[in-house]
């Protein structure tokens, strides 16, 4: 909801124009990106898990290779086993651990070790219910979105508790979030305004409009609510638009800790998630 | 106890001070065309080389010599008007001024013009003319009120088109707004286009920056005190005017001739005559609705009810539609218990509400909130002698806060969804004494003010009394831990603040044309508008005092030097002011405020400090006239942790407010250049405003994310701007014509893309690019106005 009220404010952008300017700006301290999220797949049972550590840069930098694959990573279960990750030959800053099922409501921990400090950050994995029907829905053109087909989900939000949804889209393996200020809105979902309800013809990208013939696969994915906000807030500051009713711009503090140096702080997060994916090939839209 | 015993004791004072050797002459100074009562008209008696104002009703009081008298009359824009007579008792004199034709307007020049600006013991303030605001180049041709007074030292805004006005360094909820004594909650038409004052409907606009009064209270940076029109008491007339953006239209006549009149006054936008939109479900209009009536049972009885309706109604097609705006209803009673005692008692309804239908298929909801006030005050005015005044009174606000709630419409089945509702009762008492001592007058007041926050309403209770905590190894703030819950009562006392607020004005007058004052003030502000946007919005939250949040209190002093040149031709002024602010509050990095039942729980509190020099050198008559306003001012804050080890916000280091500018200026001319052709210029600089650049940038989540530094500690570029105006007037067929007129202007002459943000994004098409970007509003702009009066 809190995003509905975002959208209102889009007015500005009707009588504000825009302009790129050149603009100097400072050199960022050299801080390491953590973007892990370790997965608990429903109905699968195998998978491997992913961290991807890279390095701040120069802002206007656009093509910088920024991957660190100097790091040694690992993760730590609840009975203090250490299950190490490897470097992913040819993605830059990728590590992997193969073939790890985390349990439900388990409480992991990633160490990472670089530049002589160890970064620590810890994550309780977090539920989520299965994603109940994927479709498509012809969406006519309107203010804020092209129109065609959008893909849409039903799922049932379980009652009682409160939910944090995070939803990624793959089309040939790639994922497809753009940059757009109602990512707010789309992308994260906090079950604030409909707990314990079947939401039907929820958008988890009302950007993207699909092709017949695309296979999409859709992830839905649980949050506690740090991660929530931190998500949120990466696309709060993604999505400004130049407007007076943009959030003002603001660092953004993940759950990486430096415990060799706190001053000396990473950026990015750990989240530790069930999933469920479903797939779905866009049909002609023979409705029309 | 002890204050009551305070109050009896200096109006006792007050009486033994009588002069025997005097007699009181009072009465109401009223235009002779349209039986307005004039505020401000200077009375002079020769004899004494003194004199008086009227109040803002019209009145004045004044003892003069017993014997013959010379009482001089005068006004901005009227015919002076003398009295000769011998005065052996009180008397009442009602006095009806003369507009002055333009060929007198020129006589006016070499005769001898007030000099109020120099013997009244105020400063700090500023006066604008409704006839001024309407001759400036504005943008797209719609006089405002607000941006007018923008022009003037000391007054600053967030860009172009944000909403409010900042005062000295003061956030825009630090403004008292009142419209006939109606609080004005938001002052912003189209989210700062334009603003809630349509300038036919007032007569009176009157902004206090410093040595505020110790009537007023309840916002810690300024008072806007505007007046409405009573309403041609003598005929049936009215105005209209077409422009770009709005029509407006004024009706105003009598009832009962000489004892009642009305005012009617409206003012509609053009849907979305410039909102581009390709939709034509789309809808954008903003109106505002005056009304005022008036009955004088006697000179000495007079009842007066007024009203103020606005609205802005946005709707985008099927998606969603949000409305918004305040009402405010006031009745008044003057009543003259004798010639030195003037009381008015007022009672004041205030609501403002905002309205959100969000009509996305299948969550539909609503979304609503408000703010009400109820208020009811009696003032006093007591004049002794020439020497001696004092005023009084009392003000009792009872106020509902309801932040929101939201309910499912159109049958969805969103869950309801309740912010909770607040209430509290604001008192408040003051006595302000005026006295004389040769050329030095001093106003010496105090305000008591209580405010009581009540039940009902379940308050947390954190671990150790913190509600928000700091997380030293993430480095970020997070909520404090809840322990429980208190649950007050209806009614039931959940805070209790009170202050004392002392208020003082110093006039040493050196000679006619040249006085030295000083004055302080302390004002105390029991809640606050909560917004973590860049400007305010309908949507951000009032929030008062309470458990958590610390009223807001603000002293300050002021010095300054007035001189007038050239018989009053021109009038010159240099304040210096320094502010100080305790219990300010902002928000920690990445707070949510609009869906939170505990703001405590993102907000930090700390102090604030403004200091600024301001120039002011205005032309009041001959064929070119106008002003040159200089500001230079550092406007900042500090926002340390709850615990020394903390870093607050920005390291616990002062840093610039939002709307802080160094430079400041403003130069505005009006010509004449013939008796129906006026041309009007403007010219602004003002150094850039703070905001906030990126570091460095990272990826996450498939997306650049800009990590940014240090809350505003970088400058937009310098904001300059140059706009005129052309006004001709058509020629008055009778002398009942009112005539009519043409206002062509041009905003922006030069058509510079002053930035309102600099903004970072990455490319949707090219993703991994990206770009500083600069939204800017207004490159040059022409507009056309016709107005008429009937």
């Amino acid at each position: 909801m809190k995003i509905s009220v975002y959208i209102i404010l889009l007015f500005f952008l009707f009588i504000s124009c825009e302009q790129e300017i050149d603009l100097a700006l400072n050199e960022p301290d050299n801080r390491l990106v953590v973007e892990a999220r370790l997965e608990l797949p429903i109905n699968v049972k195998t998978t491997d898990q992913f961290v991807k550590l890279t390095r701040i840069n120069n802002y206007f930098d656009n093509d910088a290779s920024t991957g660190v694959t100097d790091a040694s990573v690992n993760l730590t279960d609840e009975r203090g086993i250490e299950h190490p990750y490897f470097l992913v030959e040819g993605k830059e800053g990728v590590y992997k651990l193969s073939g790890f099922i985390p349990k439900r409501g388990g409480k992991y921990i990633l160490n990472i070790y670089w530049n002589d400090a160890h970064y620590q950050a810890s994550e309780t994995v977090v539920d989520v219910p299965s994603i109940d029907s994927v479709y498509q829905i012809f969406e006519a053109e309107n203010t804020f979105e092209d129109g065609g087909l959008k893909l849409a989900i039903d799922f049932t939000d379980p009652e009682g508790q409160s939910n944090f949804y995070f939803w990624e889209l793959y089309v040939n393996n790639e994922n497809i979030l753009r940059v757009d200020s109602g990512n707010s809105n789309n992308v994260v979902a906090s079950d604030d305004l409909f707990n314990g309800q079947t939401i039907r013809g929820y958008f988890p990208n009302e950007e993207r409009v699909f092709e017949p013939g695309e296979e999409v696969m859709v992830k839905q994915i649980g949050l506690s609510e740090a991660a929530f906000d931190f998500y949120f807030q990466i696309f709060e500051q993604t999505g400004q638009t130049g407007s007076f009713i943009d959030v003002p711009p603001s660092k953004i503090n993940g759950n990486i800790v430096n415990l060799t140096d706190n001053e000396n702080y990473a950026l990015g997060y750990f989240s530790a998630s069930q999933t469920d994916t479903k797939l779905y090939v866009i049909q002609d839209d023979v409705e029309r | 106890m002890n204050k009551k015993n305070l109050i009896l004791l200096l109006l006792f004072y007050t009486q033994v001070a009588f002069s025997q050797q005097k007699v009181s002459v009072s009465g109401y100074i009223r235009d002779a065309e349209t039986g307005e009562d004039l505020i401000g008209a200077a009375v002079y008696a020769e004899a004494i080389q003194n004199g008086t104002v009227t109040n803002i009703y019209g009145y004045f009081t004044f003892s003069v010599p017993v014997g013959v008298n010379v009482l001089r009359i005068t006004y901005v824009g009227y015919e002076p008007f003398e009295i000769r007579g011998d005065f052996k008792k009180d008397q009442t004199i009602n006095i009806d001024l003369k507009p002055s034709s333009e060929q007198l307007e020129e006589v006016t020049v070499t005769g001898k013009i007030e000099n109020a600006n120099i013997s009244k013991n105020e400063m700090s303030t500023i006066q604008i003319e409704p006839k001024t605001i309407k001759s400036l180049p504005a943008v797209l041709g719609e006089p405002d009120v607000i941006k007018a007074i923008q022009l003037l030292p000391g007054i600053t805004s967030a860009g172009d088109g944000a909403s409010g006005f900042n005062v000295r360094g003061g956030n825009v909820d630090q403004n008292l707004i009142l419209l006939d004594e109606g609080i004005i909650y938001n002052s912003a038409h189209l989210l700062g286009l334009y603003s809630v004052i349509n300038p036919d409907a007032v007569k009176d606009i009157k902004l206090y920056k410093g040595g505020i009064p110790a009537k007023y209270g309840g916002r810690a940076s300024s008072v806007m005190d505007v007046r409405q029109k009573e309403g041609n008491s003598k005929r049936l007339g009215g105005e209209a005017g077409v422009g770009l953006i709005s029509a407006r239209a004024l009706l105003e006549g009598p009832i009962v001739k000489d004892k009642s009149s009305f005012l009617l006054a409206a003012r509609r936008s053009y849907g979305d005559a410039f909102l581009q939109l390709v939709d034509n479900n789309n809808i954008a209009y903003f109106y505002d609705l005056n009304v005022k009536t008036n009955y004088k049972f006697s000179d000495k009885d007079r009842v007066f009810l007024s009203g103020y309706f606005g609205r802005d109604k946005f709707e985008l097609g099927s998606i969603f539609s949000n409305s918004w705006g305040n009402a405010t209803a006031t009745l008044r009673w003057n009543h003259l218990f004798s010639e030195k005692l003037f009381a008015n008692f007022s009672g004041i309804y205030s609501n403002y509400d905002y309205s959100l239908d969000n009509l996305t298929t299948g969550s539909e909801f609503n979304r609503k909130s408000n703010i009400i006030t109820y208020n009811a005050k009696a003032d006093f005015a007591y004049f002794s002698n020439d020497q001696n005044q004092v005023e009084f009174g009392v003000d009792a606000k009872r106020i509902t806060f309801k932040p929101g709630k939201i309910s499912p419409i159109e049958g969805s089945n969103v869950n309801v969804f309740n912010l909770d509702e607040s209430y509290a009762t604001e008192l408040a008492g003051y006595i302000s004494i005026d006295k004389k001592f040769g050329p030095v007058s001093i106003t010496l007041g105090t305000r008591y003010s209580a405010f009581i926050r009540q039940g009902e309403q379940s308050i947390n209770i954190y671990e150790n009394n913190q509600p928000i905590v700091y997380n030293a190894n993430l480095g970020r703030y997070e909520n404090g831990t809840v322990i429980g819950t208190k649950t007050y009562k209806r009614g039931e006392q959940i805070s209790f603040f009170q202050n004392i607020e002392p208020r003082l004005n110093i006039t040493t007058i050196l000679n006619s044309a040249t006085s030295i004052k000083a004055s302080y003030n302390r004002m105390a502000q029991y809640m606050q508008l909560i917004s973590n946007t860049n400007s305010p919005t309908p949507l951000d939250i009032w929030t008062p005092s309470g458990p958590f949040i610390k009223p807001l209190l603000v002293d300050q002093v002021a010095l300054g030097l007035f001189k007038n040149f050239k018989e009053n031709t021109y009038e010159a002024s240099v304040e210096l002011y320094y502010k100080q602010m305790q219990n300010v509050i902002d928000y920690v990095d990445g707070a949510d405020l609009l869906t939170n039942n505990f703001l405590e729980t993102e907000l930090l509190s700390g102090k604030g400090r403004s200091v600024g020099l301001e120039l002011y050198v205005k032309k009041n008559t001959g064929k070119l006239t106008g002003w040159i306003s200089y500001t230079l001012s550092r406007s900042e804050q500090q926002i340390t942790g709850i615990n020394s080890l903390d870093p607050g916000i920005n390291n616990g280091e002062y840093y610039a407010l939002n709307f802080d500018k160094m430079h400041d200026l403003s130069i505005t001319s009006m010509y004449e250049l013939s008796e129906r052709v006026f041309l009007s210029a403007n010219f602004v600089y003002a150094t850039g405003m703070p905001t906030t650049y990126p570091e460095g940038r990272y990826e996450f989540a498939n997306l650049v994310v800009p990590h940014y530094g240090q809350r505003n500690s970088n400058r937009l570029p310098d904001y300059h701007r140059f706009d005129i105006s052309l006004t001709l007037e058509g020629k008055k067929k009778s002398l009942e014509d009112g005539g009519h007129n043409w206002v062509f202007g041009l905003y922006n002459i030069y058509n510079r893309k002053n930035a309102n943000s600099i903004f970072f994004v990455e490319s949707e098409d090219n993703p991994g690019q990206v770009s500083a970007n600069k939204s800017y509003l207004f490159g040059i702009t022409p507009s056309i106005i016709y107005n008429f009066k009937f």
